[in-house]
């Protein structure tokens, strides 16, 4: 009798959980800290520090950190230890990892989310990962010191940056082999793409702006150079600690505006898409080195791993809304809707 | 129990540590103090800066070497991996062996040593000229 009554409660309780646990899913950014072996968790959009995915779990120079879109899994790619670490949002523990064979550094995922790809600085290799069986599908050559790699809006592509080899590798995901070489003046640092996935935006090591690639041509059709704002332009030195003019390019997800990081001089600019043009500069922390965006494109997050913080822009008004301290040697960030554990 | 020998070998190293301190102090060298002796226990590493310069100080079986903690590959500061017992670099993953020699690349050079003494408890470094000024960049 009891059991009948109680039936249709269970029931509905059941019906009830998942949205229960969605509506306890919320928009965060991670943020990978390279020297304290750790992952800053900042709610967005309170722009909070609420929690820390500790060096016990992370440790070992995190590199690189992607989010499935679910939000579900993060991929952190390790210097160290040369191996990639799958973590779980909800519980915020190690699922699993793999050795890749050599030090991995900018991550993508394919579309379908079944494969990983790992480019290996030291190794000039593309390793594609199954992120199922975790087992290492295919190692394919693409050029001295493969450093970042952005899937294509088409799916089709995944390309790779190549810091020293002066050029980009576009790999065909299907075949898992390298379509095309695309030519650059000197080392390829961050870059993204257009949306009809015709131009390449790459920021190279030693210039002080950004060039544009036709990539049917593979050629540099346009340069722009970053303001100086005043100053005298910044040369890339040793003695200086730097060997990078400018570190972290972020498009926005309508393709509108290109968000481009002057390292060396502390701080960001917007410039509008197709025509460039500046239509903002944003003073940052020190040595601003990756940009990403929330979900809803209102916010634009940049780490600055010489002051260990993060600057947190309002895209609308051009300003840092806030800096918030994290921990030490921000670099790599990634934006995930999670359910995190209580 | 401490042996006579040990005692000896103790008394002549504070004796050689004095002379050295003594030695630079008269050359006109400035000695700045950049750890205690208790921050770097035997088989670890203690990070420090000095002005805007990045330091690192190892101490293998009691002996204690620093380093210009700056990657010879891109200029990172450098971190301490307490498992493998390596100088790594958070940038591209180079690292360095506790005499600063290069194993793990891309960094091909080795890291800059630094004069240190101890003394009182304490590791001095003899600066170098033009280092410890605020960089401006």
């Amino acid at each position: 009798m009891l059991t009948r009554r109680l039936f249709p409660i269970a029931a509905l309780a059941l019906l009830a959980a998942p949205s229960a646990l969605a509506a306890q899913a919320k928009e965060y950014l991670y943020l990978a800290n390279t020297l304290g072996g750790d992952v800053s968790i900042i709610a967005i959009p309170e722009h909070k520090v609420v929690g820390t995915v500790p060096a016990t779990v992370v440790g070992n120079s995190p590199d690189d950190v992607i989010s499935t879109r679910e939000g579900d899994v993060l991929y952190i790619s390790r210097l160290d230890t040369k191996d990639v670490i799958a973590v779980s949002t909800t519980t915020e523990k190690a699922l699993w990892h793999v050795d890749v064979g050599g030090t991995p550094n900018h991550l993508a995922l394919s579309r379908d989310q079944r494969h990983l790809f790992v480019p290996l600085y030291d190794k000039g290799e593309l390793v594609v990962v199954d992120t199922k069986t975790h087992a290492i599908l295919k190692r394919i050559t693409v050029g001295t010191s493969a450093h970042g790699t952005i899937l294509g809006p088409s799916g089709k592509y995944v390309y790779v940056g190549l810091m020293e080899g002066n050029q980009l590798a576009q790999v065909d995901v299907a075949t898992n082999t390298v379509k095309r070489v695309i030519h650059a003046p000197e080392g390829v640092r961050p870059f993204q793409l257009s949306p009809d996935e015709k131009l390449i935006y790459a920021q190279l090591s030693k210039l002080n702006g950004f060039v544009v690639i036709d990539i049917a041509r593979d050629s540099v059709i346009k340069t722009i150079s970053m303001p100086t704002m005043g100053g005298p332009a910044p040369k890339p030195s040793l003695a200086l600690s730097h060997w990078v003019v400018n570190h972290g390019l972020g498009m926005t997800s309508d393709g509108k505006y290109l968000v481009a990081n002057a390292s060396l001089s502390g701080f960001t600019a917007i410039y509008s898409v197709p025509d460039l043009k500046l239509v903002g500069t944003i003073p940052v922390g020190k040595e601003p080195n990756w940009v990403v965006f929330s979900r809803d494109g209102k916010y634009v997050y940049v780490s600055n791993r010489r002051d260990n913080t993060l600057s947190v822009i309002s895209m609308a008004d051009r300003k840092e809304v806030t800096r918030l301290k994290v921990g030490e040697f921000p670099q790599r960030m990634a934006v995930a809707t999670a359910v995190r554990p209580r | 129990m401490t042996s006579r020998r040990d005692t000896l070998k103790v008394l002549f190293l504070s004796v050689l540590a004095a002379c050295d301190s003594a030695i630079a102090r008269l050359r006109g060298e400035r000695l700045v103090p950049i750890a205690r002796l208790d921050q770097v226990p035997r088989g670890s590493a203690y990070r420090t800066t000095h002005g805007d310069d990045p330091l690192i100080l190892v101490n293998v079986d009691g002996k204690i070497t620093t380093f210009l903690a700056v990657c010879t590959h891109e200029g990172c500061p450098l971190g301490w991996n307490p498992t493998q017992h390596l100088i790594r670099c958070p940038c591209h993953g180079s690292a360095f062996d506790t005499t600063g020699k290069v194993v793990n690349g891309p960094a091909r050079l080795p890291l800059t040593p630094l004069r240190t003494i101890t003394e009182r408890g304490e590791v001095l470094l003899v600066e170098p000229r033009g280092m410890g000024r605020e960089a401006g960049a």
